[in-house]
């Protein structure tokens, strides 16, 4: 059995495939039903029956209710399917297991298959890649390794081109599939390949054509011809006249894209209230109405050019991969505008199953890697160290045996027979020099005897080292992974970046200390410590990004009262297959808390959309209104134009029907993100003018004041805040400005707090509060005060005013609002 | 075990004319002038690579008892610091994949390098 994972799959939008890594190459197993390599993901579910593939997709048109495609696209949400034969609505990840389950019954080798490398698009965030864990799950695999479409793609490109023609460099991977667009930006050197970027929009993609053909040829000529029409309530509502129709013209209309690529007209037939209908389209009609969304992908190749300071000529190539780009239309448009050689070499459909299953030949199975869970009859257990990757001729070999190892022998074979230990007498330490083939995947055999040259049983029988091939060194985070803490000052709550976008997994955070921003009492009721765990940009706010999780330390879980100010130290991990776990450790009781996150459902419903997009309004009008009264006329215009779109945005959300079944509200949904992003950068850049207003007024107060009555002392630190400060003003950086801004607060409180005749003024603004609580104590203070104030004793007076402070009820002092209870 | 003897039908044609172009290489490399003619067996070599056959001249590179991909003859009376110093037959690969076979063993005469 091999120790290395060998399967990889790719669980695309409109088909699948499943490969497998043999000795150093790829064998795609074809559909042994239709003998193609892919396969529809497409799932029926038929009275007695659940058919997955072109047997289901046969059925999309005849019974449209009972079929399902696409459902990628809805990958980690909380939308499911309702099925006409099924009782239950089927979610994206049951169908996605279906169609997990279907490509393994290719496999007919009599394996069993229980560990793969299943893609997932790089712009797929911590829910969408659990959701895909989740299905692999329900399909029977014991582990997982996910794997980024476009280093899947690089890595079949890069084991197909010679070694000569792929050396260190740049380049990007275009992949416009059925459902989904990304473009990676992808580097090797060292023979290592990684992701140093991404952009990519999880709703764009071939069935999006489809459904332009639908909404641009056919409805209008059903319109023309017949009856008036709508695409969003007669053919996209669930409720919809014409929902069924819906379905089996996508069919239709994917057949037609396709058929554009090769001809210049198609033509679209149907039946429509029994009478037939002929709709012809043209290559350039075609190329009309996907001109708009392919310069939307023509925008994100140049904004990942720009946020890496690149230009055209700094990349090698753009690979072209999915099944899209077979669309003569996109190949010279994206060479056109991007300024850069595209190449086409691969086959689009295969790329990302050929590199899964590289990388699968390189991954060791999870369930084998543990010694310690293996059984066997020697009770021999053999640990291995060797480096999988290797430039050099030869690579050291050491292993340490555990059991018996007395008259028995090992031997190690290279799988082309062109290397052989022979028989070596086992020992508790084994080293070997491993000659290897250069360029090449070498594998070994590792097989232990008795002294009768009989097999005995070990833990561990294969390895393999490659010999210059590129490897991957990790996929890099989506998003940035951050936290929320309380902003007591603001009465708010702000992000704390953690793991920044493009962090290479699987990644360790150093300790992060925080405090508690108020107490918890062991035992008290709903009283809890929350740490929310957040997706997103760490500069915008806590509300515009999406959440992971919440490590919730409840008051009945303490063993003693947390004070307020107290330490948890914090500590964060992302695997690779993006599970985020958190521990927490409060040193005070001497506790931990951890909890793992694996969330795998994001919700969006019609209302909320439509709910978020007016607030989202409002929020724009009330910093308009703010910018007016500022007379700051670049921000009003920057947020006109926002709101414009947002306008836009809205006219749409309000047309969708609260049962829509298309992606159209995830696409809107992306939208008002996006929108969000901007108008938070756009309101953030004015926060800096505002920071800088504010340190400058506190800059001058205070330097008014020690001139006036501070010390030696008051004007070192003084200089000392202000030193550097070219560094936060220009450009501005709001953490810095912030932090500056309390230093010098504390410092003109100091020294105020010195002056006796802010004292005095403070003594007397308590003794008109007293009322509130007139106790013995409190009279006695004041006495005590006024006496201070006739014998000039201002340092006992300034001890009487915080006695004084204290001793005011709780609910005159001002009242400060803690959200998560840590900062 | 994955490799193949020089008899195997598949390989054997290719096998033969590799054979032939190494000593053709050899015969060349010894005249006088004969580089105008090297630069056409390279070409020739490549584009056997292309097909996934490679020949290989272990000549110079060291050897012991592990190395399968060689049938050793063992020159003098030592067994340590083993060199190959002459090459009868060269060794030959077929790349499958990103894996080769060793559709021949190369035939070498080796001593010890200290020896030399």
């Amino acid at each position: 059995m091999s120790l290395t994972i060998d399967f990889g799959i790719d669980l695309g939008t409109t088909n699948s495939l499943i490969a497998k890594f043999v000795n150093g190459s790829v064998e795609i197993f074809k559909n042994p039903g239709t003998w193609k390599d892919t396969t529809p993901s497409v799932v029926a579910f038929r009275k007695d029956r659940i058919l997955v593939g072109d047997r289901a997709r046969a059925f999309q048109e005849k019974d449209p209710a009972n079929v399902v495609g696409h459902f990628k696209r809805k990958m980690g949400t909380t939308e499911s399917f309702p099925i006409g034969h099924a009782r239950e609505p089927k979610t994206p990840v049951e169908l996605s297991a279906h169609v997990l389950k279907e490509l393994k019954t290719f496999i007919q080798t009599g394996e069993n298959v229980d560990s793969a490398v299943i893609t997932v698009p790089a712009s797929f965030d911590v829910i969408q890649s659990n959701a895909t864990k989740k299905a692999a799950e329900e399909a029977g695999f014991k582990s997982v390794v996910l794997l980024q479409e476009p280093i899947a793609a690089s890595l079949a490109y890069a084991n197909q081109a010679s070694s000569r023609e792929f050396t260190d460099g740049k380049w990007l991977v275009y992949d416009l599939g059925g459902g989904t667009f990304d473009v990676a930006l992808v580097k090797i050197e060292n023979g290592e390949m990684r992701v140093l970027d991404h952009e990519g929009d999880n709703f764009l993609g071939g069935t999006d054509f489809d459904r332009l053909i639908i909404e641009n040829f056919i409805v209008p000529h059903i319109s023309k011809h017949h009856e008036n029409v709508d695409m969003a309530s007669d053919f996209q509502s669930a409720s919809g006249k014409y929902n069924a129709l819906f379905f089996a013209l996508m069919h239709k209309a994917e057949e037609a894209k396709k058929e554009l690529s090769n001809r210049t007209s198609t033509e679209i037939e149907f039946e429509f209230e029994g009478e037939d209908v002929v709709v012809e389209i043209t290559r350039s009609d075609f190329e009309g109405i996907i001109r708009e969304p392919i310069a939307r992908t023509a925008e994100m190749v140049r904004s990942i050019l720009t946020r890496n300071s690149l230009t055209p000529r700094d990349l090698s190539f753009i690979l072209l991969v999915g099944g899209s780009t077979y669309i003569p239309y996109i190949r010279s448009r994206i060479e056109e505008l991007a300024q850069i050689p595209v190449k086409t070499d691969i086959d689009p459909t295969t790329a990302i199953v050929s590199g899964a299953a590289y990388f699968a030949g390189t991954q060791e199975k999870q369930i084998i890697a543990s010694a310690d869970n293996f059984e066997n009859n020697s009770g021999l257990i053999v640990k291995a160290v060797y480096e999988k990757t290797s430039k050099d001729s030869t690579e050291p070999f050491f292993a340490r045996v555990t059991g018996e190892t007395s008259g028995l022998f090992y031997r190690i074979l290279r799988s082309d027979g062109g290397f052989d230990t022979g028989l070596r007498e086992l020992k508790e330490r084994i080293s070997e020099d491993l000659r290897l083939v250069p360029d090449s995947y070498n594998h070994f055999k590792f097989t232990t005897f008795d002294d009768r040259n009989n097999e005995v049983d070990t833990n561990f029988r294969e390895f393999q080292i490659a010999h210059n091939i590129i490897g991957v060194s990790g996929q890099p985070l989506p998003e940035d992974i951050c936290i929320e803490l309380d902003d007591i000052e603001n009465e708010t709550s702000h992000l704390r970046l953690i793991f920044p976008r493009n962090t290479i997994l699987p990644a360790k955070s150093p300790t992060v200390t925080v405090s508690a921003t108020r107490s918890v009492s062991k035992g008290s009721l709903d009283d809890a410590l929350y740490i929310n765990v957040l997706e997103g940009d760490s500069s915008y706010l806590p509300e515009s990004v999406k959440h992971i999780g919440t490590l919730e330390i409840g008051s009945s879980e303490l063993n003693r009262d947390l004070l307020k100010g107290a330490e948890i130290e914090l500590m964060f991990e992302v695997s690779e297959s993006r599970d985020v776990t958190v521990s927490a450790y409060i040193q005070h009781s001497d506790q931990a808390f951890k909890q793992v996150f694996q969330p795998k459902e994001r919700e969006v419903k019609t209302e909320w959309l439509q709910r978020d997009v007016e607030s989202l309004l409002d929020k724009i009008d009330s910093h308009a209104e703010e910018a007016k009264r500022r007379d700051d006329t670049e921000l009003l215009r920057e947020l006109r134009v926002l709101a414009k779109e947002v306008d836009r945005l809205e006219d749409r959300a309000l047309c969708l029907s609260n049962d829509d079944v298309t992606d159209v509200k995830f696409q809107l949904e992306d939208e008002k993100n996006r929108l969000a992003r901007q108008v938070n950068t756009s309101i953030q850049s004015r926060r800096a003018e505002i920071l800088l207003d504010e340190y400058f007024d506190i800059k001058e107060q205070c330097s008014n004041l020690i001139a006036e009555s501070g010390s030696d002392r008051n004007r070192e630190h003084f200089t000392e805040i202000v030193e550097g400060e070219s560094q936060f003003v220009r450009p501005p950086s709001p953490p810095l400005l912030k932090a500056k801004i309390g230093e010098l607060h504390n410092l003109y409180f100091s020294v105020l707090w010195r002056q006796p005749k802010f004292l005095t003024a403070e003594f007397n603004w308590i003794v008109e509060q007293e009322k509130l609580n007139d106790s013995d104590s409190v009279q006695k203070l004041i006495e005590q005060g006024q006496i201070a104030i006739i014998d000039n004793d201002f340092d006992s007076l300034r001890g009487i005013i915080f006695r004084l402070y204290d001793m005011m009820p709780k609910e005159k002092r001002r009242r400060r609002e803690a959200k998560t209870g840590i900062g | 075990m994955r490799t193949t003897s020089a008899g195997d039908s598949a390989h054997s044609g290719i096998v033969t004319i590799l054979n032939q172009l190494f000593a053709l290489e050899n015969k060349v490399n010894k005249l006088v002038g004969g580089e105008a003619l090297l630069r056409n067996l390279d070409r020739i070599k490549e584009q056997f690579e292309a097909w996934g056959y490679s020949l290989e001249n272990p000549s110079g590179q060291p050897y012991d008892e592990t190395r399968t991909d060689c049938d050793a003859s063992i020159a003098g009376e030592s067994t340590e610091n083993l060199v190959i110093i002459d090459v009868i037959k060269p060794l030959i690969r077929y790349r499958d994949g990103m894996g080769s076979i060793i559709v021949q063993r190369a035939v070498v005469v080796v001593r010890d390098r200290n020896s030399l």
